[in-house]
């Protein structure tokens, strides 16, 4: 056997047992605007799915456990705002909000545990994202208390295509030391291209504070998951399973022009 | 269309300035079109509960304004009030007879100045038993 047949077969091999690189799951919440100001539309359209954000590859969403604003007037349950829509080909959500006083509106997440066979494990993304309205920005660098959640360490709003995003990485309300972040880009209308498989999902590694940058090459949404493993197990087909739990925070950054 | 401000309003006049703030404002709301950016340092708003409006006026930050003026016009541009603030919010004004819009500005000095606008539509959501 020839170096460049065993190199070969080695690497289908590695094929066969690994598979191909794969795009990264995302939860997602896109709202229609995240920085409202006066004279703009105060009613929101939302959009809830979960995804291959660059490949614009829906899985089913089932109603989630949880869909709460944080906003100015306190915690308000949006789940009776839900409608049931097809997100990138795959059941999702939409939803309505109104906007009608200054401050932070961040929008959460919890979906029910997505059952994953090419993982062999449940996935659970609590996914956020954030709002700005006429102004008022206070509060966008606290947590909220979630099971797991990046906290941002960069205004999560008015970013500029190619500015440093820095988040940090809680579990528990912890620090995740080392944590990895996986980085994609929502690929609406298919506009880029990625040259290669690794193109499609980037990834950090957080510092030992759970700290992690990444200064984005384009405009348009940005999804961050830092993904880390449940204490619990559930079951599938009667055999407990693993569960991945994520952290996951959709960001917009805005054309230089 | 031009940004309005209380400094071009000494050159020209409130009452103009903001007879073409409210007219602006509701022909962009009107045609979706985006109006130019405003002076961004404080965060004037206004909201509308059964017959008064509520006033606040605050930094980016959600600091209450504590020294600064207040002026409430009217749709005619009239000055309805003009007032210092103290920190004290929300500053509640009643609507009584104006319905046909508000302009609320607040300039606290030192280049941190805004306003909201309170169209006919804002207005007459009050419900009036």
């Amino acid at each position: 056997m020839t170096r460049l047949t065993s190199a070969l077969l080695s690497s289908a091999t590695a094929l066969l047992v690994f598979g191909t690189p794969v795009s990264a799951h995302y939860g997602m919440i896109i709202p229609s605007n995240n920085m409202v100001m006066q004279q703009d539309d105060r009613t929101l359209e939302l959009t809830l799915g979960f995804a291959h954000p660059f490949e614009e590859e829906g899985m089913e969403l089932l109603q989630p456990k949880i869909f709460r604003l944080y906003g100015p007037a306190g915690e308000v349950d949006l789940l009776p705002s839900l409608n049931a829509a097809e997100v990138m080909g795959a059941a999702g959500f939409t939803a309505t909000l109104p906007i009608e006083a200054p401050g932070l509106h961040v929008l959460y997440m919890e979906p029910q545990p997505y059952w994953e066979p090419a993982e062999d494990a449940f996935i659970i993304h609590h996914t956020k994202t954030y709002i700005a309205a006429f102004g008022q920005e206070d509060g966008w660098d606290q947590p909220h208390g979630l099971v797991t959640e990046i906290v941002p360490l960069s205004r999560p709003y008015g970013l500029w295509a190619g500015n440093l995003f820095q988040g940090q990485v809680l579990r528990d309300g912890e620090p995740v030391p080392g944590a990895e972040v996986e980085v994609e880009y929502f690929n609406q209308g298919g506009a880029v291209t990625a040259p290669s498989d690794y193109m499609i999902t980037q990834t950090v590694i957080a510092d030992s504070n759970g700290v992690f940058s990444y200064a984005t090459p384009a405009s348009g949404w940005w999804g961050f998951a830092a993904l880390t493993s449940a204490d619990y197990t559930l079951p599938q087909d009667g055999v407990e399973k693993d569960v991945e739990l994520g952290a996951v925070i959709w960001v917009h950054f805005e054309d230089w022009k | 269309m031009t940004a309005c401000r209380p400094e071009r309003n000494k050159e020209k006049g409130a009452r103009g300035f903001c007879r073409q703030r409210l007219s602006e404002l509701t022909l962009a709301v009107a045609l979706l079109l985006p109006l130019p950016a405003v002076a961004h340092q404080l965060v004037v708003f206004a909201s509308v509960k059964d017959d008064v409006v509520l006033i606040t006026a605050k930094f980016p930050d959600g600091t209450a304004v504590k020294a600064g003026t207040l002026r409430i016009l009217d749709a005619t541009d009239t000055v309805i009030i003009e007032q210092e603030l103290d920190g004290t919010m929300p500053i509640v004004f009643p609507i009584d007879e104006h319905t046909d819009g508000l302009v609320i500005e607040v300039d606290a000095g030192n280049g941190h100045s805004n306003y909201w606008v309170l169209t006919p539509a804002d207005l007459q959501r009050i419900p009036r038993n």
